[in-house]
């Protein structure tokens, strides 16, 4: 099995490699057999991973020890939905994974593109191929998952890592993964229309949908990243700084930036290089991301190892793909000229302008902070770190501007507003701000970055609920409907601007659950048998420390009566657990109580047996579900812009006129 | 995505699902050799799946993994290799004042939305009159030049149109209704004045031209 393993991969690498010559080649003569056949090869390596996967599945669910990949990864006592995701467990894996995922999304892609952007789809194929090419290469020549072992085979495998043995680790990488490489697409289209010279908008919505999918993903991906290192890391936060987070965070700026200037194109006709870039710079950013995830350049709680080769193969494609991309675009200058000029600077374009800006320079400062170690060890031989406290204090008052752009933009008309138009427009919003900070102060808060981040939430929210009224009336009275019908057609007719003010909404929420942050008790105790301890309005009493285990791991688990403002809040359970194999290393269970307000997060970090003693870390962190909230609306938002044309026709069946302009 | 099958989502992957570029002659009754092949495959998973009763499923689901990607990758072979025994098919779009005629189209459409969008917004109270007037106005002229472009074009697109149609649907391109008695009539695009001669839209219902009825084809 594992030598077919081999070969399929190996074969993916031919056939990816005849599909960029014959659909080059095809282009350049203006040949449709050879597109067709390219085409077609671009398929067939798409067939043959899949196979190649189902085959490393498969020895994954039979404990095929032979194979080193699943040796490392897997063990007999393992339960099958484990064995399935241990595929992406490991550096090998999840690099063909990758492949995989690339070579299914890049066909579909091909597929529902192949007839109404003909003269790109070569190009695609070939763009496509090129970078799946790179990583068949890296996996026949240096990391083959397939690799056996030469002598005798284990009986019995090493077992996967216990801290990746829950739900959110087997969502998270496959999401995040079909983030990035969903990005190659965009990027994809975008080059092909830079090599053809069809500059006109049609390659734009050819990736629309694809790159919000992808940002989606991304979004999830980074979200239950977060919600995995809150529930399972244990330290009472979400969001570390830490490298890998970090990669997956870069191309998430950047892509938003391009969903947002991609409207400016389509509408006005300008920044053409700028949103080229944006695809070129979004498509690096994820191959970057993989490689510091990968080769283990940084220091991280996640990164997969050292491995200097790798490191020497993602320089050379790297450097390669930023010639290549911005070679073409600079050869194509001159047909990316805007066809208008920016009117006025109290437009909404130039809103979006100051929005990219912004999303570039947070993107840029995470990279600089995160490779801020590497660089000064190559310059100076010491290791400089910059940590958390670094990117807090530059991220907020970034994150701050960009709530405040997420209110004002809406408000304000593309071309040109007036000082008139301002202020009918700003009155309530700016009131509602206005009031929000007084309540704000009222209430004793003297944290301004929060109380900002609230009065600013309430800005937004305003704006988003004005936009919202205001169109409703105007369409009501067009098309004399009542509001309801009226506010139904609106959205539908404008799914992608009123998705895109959910999404903002979500964005609202997330902010506001970020503020709570500022606000957050975090103590350690020791506590022994029968002691008390009080933190904010809650008062933890140990009743013991319990010792249970199962086929897996051993687990010890503290049992704590919680009650709040003597009230009892019954018991709750931290826990260590021990797996078998893996002993060194204890994952921590946290015991979280959740309420809308703020979450009660119970950590033990040791504790001892004999006198049934624990130390305690109790967390109280405020607000901290209104962010996961904030995600769940921000994939309403998205979803409801990527519906499809003929949804809910019946509200727009009242208004004939605007029946053709979607 | 969503064809003639439900089985196995695999399967219905772009390459097994895509149907020969080349137009295959194909047989009485509609069946292309892609009917067969999935036919093929349904009955060799069924087999296989049989031949696993009695073993734990994950077997059977592996057996018909298998079975699966090994069709999928017989159809993308077949896929990748039946154009380049196929004759060869060219066509040209013709650039219409520099810039193909789909830009055109899209750009009509967009301005057309750009002047909803200032009726829109100045509805909202986001624009004063002044500037919606002006605006409106450049707008206004811009579409009307580009519908004229797009008048002028006479770069056989419907043609093109029409050719690949009939090479997919597999019938001879037949845009007129027969004239009286069925004589060889020269083919009248659908759409085309009766009074004015100006081609329109082939859905069109009235002139763009002069406003006459356009009897339905």
């Amino acid at each position: 099995m594992a030598s077919l393993g081999s070969f399929l991969l190996m074969a993916t690498l031919v056939v990816s490699a005849y599909a960029i010559a014959a659909s080059v080649a095809g282009a350049r003569r203006g040949s449709r057999r050879l597109v067709e056949s390219g085409v077609g090869a671009f398929y067939l390596a798409a067939a043959l991973m899949t196979a190649a996967s189902a085959i490393i599945v498969h020895a994954f669910v039979t404990n095929d020890y032979s194979i080193k990949y699943v040796q490392h990864y897997s063990d007999l006592a393992q339960p099958l939905f484990y064995k399935i995701t241990s595929y992406w467990g490991g550096l090998d894996g999840s690099i063909m994974f990758w492949v995989f995922l690339l070579a299914v999304f890049g066909s579909l892609a091909v597929y529902v593109n192949r007839d109404r952007h003909r003269e790109l789809i070569p190009y695609v194929v070939a763009i496509i191929s090129a970078v799946q090419l790179f990583f068949l290469f890296m996996m026949v020549v240096h990391k083959n998952p397939f690799e056996t072992f030469l002598v005798q085979a284990p009986i019995d495998g090493r077992g996967l890592n216990p801290l990746l043995q829950n739900i959110y680790m087997v969502v998270h990488p496959p999401s995040l993964y079909i983030g990035f490489v969903g990005m190659t697409i965009p990027y994809a289209f975008g080059m092909a229309a830079l090599i053809t010279g069809h500059l006109d908008d049609s390659w734009l919505r050819a990736v629309r949908r694809w790159t919000m999918v992808s940002w989606l993903f991304l979004s999830l991906g980074l979200t239950l990243g977060m919600i995995w290192a809150y529930e399972e890391l244990g330290w009472g936060g979400y969001w570390g700084w830490d490298p890998v987070e970090n990669a997956g965070l870069l191309p998430w700026f950047t892509a938003s930036a391009f969903l947002h200037s991609v409207i400016v194109q389509e509408r006005r006709g300008m920044l053409k290089v700028w949103n080229v870039s944006l695809v070129i710079i979004t498509f690096f950013l994820t191959i970057f991301g993989t490689f510091m995830t990968r080769s283990g350049i940084v220091q991280s709680v996640h990164a997969f190892g050292e491995d200097r080769t790798l490191t020497w193969m993602f320089t050379v494609f790297m450097a390669a793909i930023l010639l290549f991309s911005f070679g073409w675009v600079i050869r194509r200058l001159p047909l990316l000229k805007p066809r208008y000029d920016l009117d006025s600077w109290v437009s909404r374009e130039a809103a979006f302008v100051a929005n990219n800006w912004i999303l570039l320079i947070s993107a840029m400062l995470v990279l600089f902070g995160t490779m801020f170690p590497t660089l000064s060890e190559a310059l100076t031989g010491n290791r400089l770190t910059v940590g958390p406290p670094f990117f807090n204090r530059w991220m907020a008052p970034i994150g701050l501007i960009l709530l405040l752009l997420t209110g004002v933009a809406p408000l304000l008309a593309w071309r040109r507003s007036t000082l008139a138009n301002l202020r009918d427009q700003f009155l309530w919003p700016v009131l509602v701000m206005a009031a929000v900070a007084v309540a704000v102060a009222g209430l004793g808060v003297r944290v301004w970055s929060a109380g900002i981040c609230f009065a600013l939430c309430g800005f937004v929210a305003t704006t988003i609920m004005q936009e919202f009224v205001r169109g409703a009336r105007v369409r009501r009275d067009a098309t004399g409907t009542d509001l309801l019908t009226a506010g139904i057609g609106l959205v539908m007719r404008e799914r992608r601007r009123f998705g895109g003010y959910v999404v903002h909404l979500g964005i609202v929420l997330m902010f506001f659950g970020f503020a709570g942050e500022a606000f957050k008790a975090d103590q350690q105790m020791l506590l022994k048998l029968g002691e008390e301890a009080t933190v904010r309005h809650y008062t933890v009493r140990n009743d013991g420390v319990k010792t249970s285990e199962d086929a897996q791991k051993q687990m010890v688990t503290g049992h704590l009566a919680v009650s709040e403002d003597g009230r009892s809040l019954g018991t709750m359970y931290p826990a260590r657990w021990f797996y078998r194999k893996h002993e060194d290393q204890p994952t921590t269970e946290v015991a979280i109580r959740r309420t809308v307000a703020e979450d009660l997060y119970l950590v033990m970090p040791a504790y001892d047996i004999a006198d049934q003693s624990m130390s305690l870390q109790v967390v109280v962190t405020p607000l901290v579900n209104w962010i996961w909230a904030g995600f769940g609306l921000l994939v309403l938002g998205t979803g409801l812009a990527l519906l499809p044309e003929r949804a809910f026709a019946f509200a727009l069946s009242r208004a004939p006129a605007e029946a053709s302009l979607t | 995505m969503a064809r003639k099958t439900t089985e196995k989502p695999r399967r219905t992957s772009p390459g097994a699902a895509a149907p020969p570029p080349a137009p295959l002659p194909a047989a009485e009754g509609g069946i292309r050799p892609w009917h067969l092949l999935l036919m093929a495959t349904a009955l060799a998973i069924a087999v296989g799946v049989f031949a696993t009763r009695g073993t734990s499923p994950v077997n059977a689901v592996a057996v018909a993994v298998a079975i699966g990607s090994v069709a999928w990758v017989a159809a993308a072979v077949a896929r990748t290799v039946a154009p380049l025994v196929a004759p060869e098919l060219s066509e040209q779009t013709e650039m219409v004042g520099g810039r193909t005629r789909a830009a055109l189209e899209r750009e009509k459409l967009l301005v057309l939305r750009s002047i909803k969008e200032v009726e829109f917004d100045r509805a909202m109270g986001k624009i004063s009159d002044a500037d919606f007037s002006e605006m409106e106005g450049r707008l206004r002229a811009r579409a009307a030049g580009l519908l004229r472009q797009l008048d002028a074009d006479r770069s056989g697109y419907r043609a093109l149109i029409e050719r690949e149609l009939s090479t997919r649907v597999g019938r001879v391109p037949h845009a007129g209704p027969p004239a009286a008695g069925g004589a060889v009539a020269p083919a009248v695009p659908s759409g085309t004045c009766a009074a004015c001669g100006v081609a329109n839209e082939a859905d069109a219902r009235f002139c763009k031209s002069c406003g006459a009825r356009i009897e339905a084809a």
